[in-house]
């Protein structure tokens, strides 16, 4: 599953504490699913769409072999 | 599927626990071994530190007891990044235990561990594997 996580929160002049801050998890976590290396729950990818103020579906996406 | 697990000063606890229950036969094993080396001992316990064998077995469950609670405990921020994390060692833990029992069985008939080597094996093994993939999932790029 790919993301444009990086983009909007740079869109938002968040950094990656911030964003961890809005939704409740580590930077860490924002880091792993920025860089692809963890995708999230549901339930994280909903509170990640509205702190960024974007449809879930346009900011995570389905890649070919998901 | 939700990990239920202690808070994060259980942290602090099980390793005071550990330390302080592992001293006593960590100091044995040093000296049983120097005094082994060197000279026999006239009274048979080569240990500078002669303790009953039932107090050596309280300690023991105490240091597992210690283990336990520091591997049960949450880290200071937990989240399902962290939960996904043990998930993973747990499983890997899992796997490997049954092989480095496996081939200890497979090529010695007699082969036979004691539970407290079992039990710290797979505690042991899960704190390196997760402490491993948290390193690597959170650094830099």
């Amino acid at each position: 599953m790919t993301n444009c996580m990086k983009v909007e929160r740079a869109r938002h002049n968040l950094s990656q504490g911030d964003l961890a801050e809005k939704v409740g998890v580590s930077r860490q976590t924002i880091h792993a699913i920025e860089n692809k290396k963890f995708v999230p729950s549901a339930v994280l990818a909903f509170k990640l769409a509205a702190a960024l103020q974007l449809p879930v579906t346009e900011l995570f996406q389905l890649e070919e072999g998901d | 599927m939700t990990l239920r697990l202690l808070p994060h000063y259980f942290k602090k606890i099980g390793l005071i626990l550990f330390v302080g229950a592992s001293l006593p036969d960590f100091i044995r094993g040093i000296t049983s071994g120097y005094y082994d080396f060197h000279q026999a001992s006239p009274s048979g316990d080569t240990s500078l530190l002669p303790l009953p064998s039932q107090t050596l077995w309280i300690l023991e469950i105490i240091a597992i007891l210690g283990i336990v609670l520091y591997a049960m405990a949450k880290d200071r921020i937990h989240d399902e990044l962290l939960q996904w994390l043990r998930m993973e060692a747990i499983e890997i833990t899992f796997f490997l235990t049954v092989v480095i029992v496996s081939i200890g069985y497979f090529f010695s008939h007699g082969f036979r561990i004691h539970p407290s080597y079992l039990i710290n094996l797979q505690l042991i093994v899960f704190l390196i594997i997760y402490y491993v993939k948290k390193q690597s999932i959170t650094s830099a790029n």
